[in-house]
């Protein structure tokens, strides 16, 4: 079966170059950029979205865009991106965004294609160092696990600026599309071992109670056809830029829906020996029914002030009953400064709850985990060089209070409360 | 005692010179039918918010490169230091929502592309000669 992320990427190629042969004046106003960049993260502790302990470079992005003014109204445009995180991307090229945007007046355009998200301040541009001081976006409101899903999607937006005359203007866009997903994301890796955890508790202890477990035995799973899919995901986002010069506030609503199933396979083991074969059929509907961002940025001369607030209000049902709710809350504060034309600083804190109703994380110790699985407070400082006007080198630290965006299938050993965070990047754009 | 005052009136003179040339000017294609236009305005246009004039001709902003008159346009109208503006076009680029200005290295080509492009609007140091092309008036 034909790969739809390739099929789509050779369409959009191919009418690129159809094109370019159809008009030389086109050929004249294509524009191509590109950015390359690479990384480093080091960890004490705990390990952060990869083997960071030790130190790993499997960080890097690669990215090249051609866009096009086909006539006064009309645009079109594709970036290819290859990136490294851990075991996310593993530089497979991917069609990062390709559309076509009629821009039929200032208050309103129509985008078709794939399409970054407009979500709060960063989401759009997550991938690009040249935009902050930072190496790490905060990671309370950009998670790089929900980066799939939350980065882009694949259907139509309108957006434009609405003027309100002495009260400033605003920039809003609306959308409606789905993600491709799979088993590869971090996101279905996070959401299936949710899945298999709960199954797996629930058949040990029934197994158990029952008599059929002797005691010594433990479970072992396989999972057979696994399928995930985004049903449906919707948004928007409103910018308005007050009277105030460069003082602005935004808020941004993502909704989505996720379907997924799958056939586990688990075994009873004693003594290594299989005593007995369980097939339990599974199938979840994860339901975002809001991930909300409220977003504030304020420049004055060579500083600037940045703040966003996040929360999501989202459950997994199966078979008609809750199985899980998702109730994130976050936040950061952040102010970066131009210290010269090189020279950048900036700092942010950053605070992560991942149930809203636990912030202190009292029903996790209640079930005999640690308490700090409910936060990641983030205090990070950060220094930035630019060696050039397209090429960029920055570091920073981060000290880290809790363990919350910590993926614990990293840490089987467990988790410590306080560590830190180290990253390096240097990026080259074009 | 003169020629204290001579130095006085020198170095206020030189002053003023300097004072001078660090003013901008906005320069339109003739077939841009306005006369005025707001900093407002500018900012929108070097932004990419506002991409029609009122006649429905597509503006075309044009900048110069790095140099002290890109530097001071940018913060009397567009109120970014250039790194901040460089990154807000950068987001557009590799975001696919938006193209930046095209760039010149002098004032003479840039002059001459404003003149020759339909809706292209520029800037030019106040003392620049830019002949018969159209000057707004800031509001």
């Amino acid at each position: 079966m034909p790969n739809p992320k390739r099929c789509m990427t050779s369409i959009l190629l191919g009418m690129f170059f159809a094109s370019l042969g159809f008009s030389q004046s086109l050929f004249n106003d294509l524009k191509i950029h590109g950015f390359l960049s690479q990384g480093f993260l080091q960890t004490t502790k705990n390990n952060y979205f990869m083997e960071t302990k030790n130190g790993n470079l499997e960080y890097n992005e690669a990215a090249i865009n051609f866009s096009i003014q086909i006539n006064a109204k009309l645009r079109g445009g594709m970036q290819l991106l290859s990136r490294d995180f851990g075991s996310d991307g593993n530089n497979e090229t991917i069609l990062d965004w390709g559309y076509l945007d009629y821009h039929w007046k200032d208050e309103l355009g129509i985008r078709a294609g794939k399409i970054k998200r407009p979500n709060g301040l960063y989401n759009a541009g997550r991938d690009i160092d040249a935009l902050r001081t930072f190496v790490m976006l905060p990671q309370s409101v950009y998670d790089e696990s929900m980066r799939e899903i939350t980065l882009s999607f694949q259907g139509a937006s309108i957006y434009g600026n609405l003027s309100l005359k002495a009260l400033g203007n605003l920039d809003y866009e609306a959308y409606y599309g789905i993600s491709n997903m799979d088993y590869d994301m971090a996101f279905t890796r996070k959401l299936m071992e949710n899945a298999i955890v709960q199954i797996e508790a629930d058949l040990f202890r029934n197994l158990t109670m029952a008599g059929a477990l002797p005691p010594g035995a433990s479970l072992s799973h396989r999972v057979v056809n696994p399928s995930i899919r985004m049903k449906n995901s919707e948004g928007i986002s409103v910018f308005w830029n007050t009277p105030v010069t460069n003082l602005r506030f935004g808020v941004s609503r993502m909704m989505l829906k996720v379907n997924h199933s799958a056939t586990i396979d688990f075994s009873a083991l004693m003594e290594g020996r299989n005593i007995l074969g369980i097939t339990i059929p599974y199938a979840s509907c994860v339901n975002y029914k809001a991930m909300d961002t409220f977003s504030g940025e304020y420049i004055w001369k060579n500083l600037t002030l940045a703040g966003e607030f996040y929360y999501t209000d989202g459950e997994a049902k199966s078979e008609g009953r809750v199985v899980k709710t998702m109730k994130n809350e976050a936040y950061y504060g952040q102010a970066a400064y131009r210290l010269s034309p090189k020279w950048e600083a900036g700092t942010y804190y950053s605070v992560h709850y991942i149930n809203s109703d636990d912030k202190e994380g009292k029903q996790l110790k209640s079930i005999g985990e640690p308490e700090y699985l409910a936060w990641q407070k983030d205090a990070c400082f950060a220094l930035r060089f630019d060696i050039a006007n397209n090429w960029l080198v920055k570091g920073e630290v981060h000290l880290i209070n809790g363990t919350s965006l910590a993926d614990q299938s990293l840490n089987t050993d467990g988790t410590e409360k306080n560590w830190r965070l180290f990253a390096l990047k240097t990026s080259f754009t074009f | 005692m003169k020629k204290i005052l001579l130095l006085m009136i020198l170095v206020f003179a030189a002053g003023f010179t300097l004072q001078a040339q660090e003013s901008v000017k906005i320069i339109v294609n003739d077939q841009v039918e306005i006369q005025t236009i707001s900093h407002n305005t500018i900012q929108k246009i070097y932004l990419g918010k506002k991409q029609t004039w009122d006649n429905g001709l597509k503006i075309i902003p044009v900048m110069l490169s790095e140099c002290p008159i890109q530097e001071i346009f940018l913060k009397e109208f567009v109120q970014r230091n250039y790194a901040l503006f460089n990154a807000y076009w950068l987001r557009a680029i590799y975001t696919g929502t938006g193209v930046p200005p095209v760039t010149f290295s002098s004032e003479s080509e840039l002059i001459e592309y404003v003149r020759s492009t339909p809706g292209a609007i520029g800037y030019a140091a106040n003392s620049t000669n830019s002949g018969e092309l159209k000057t707004l008036e800031i509001n």
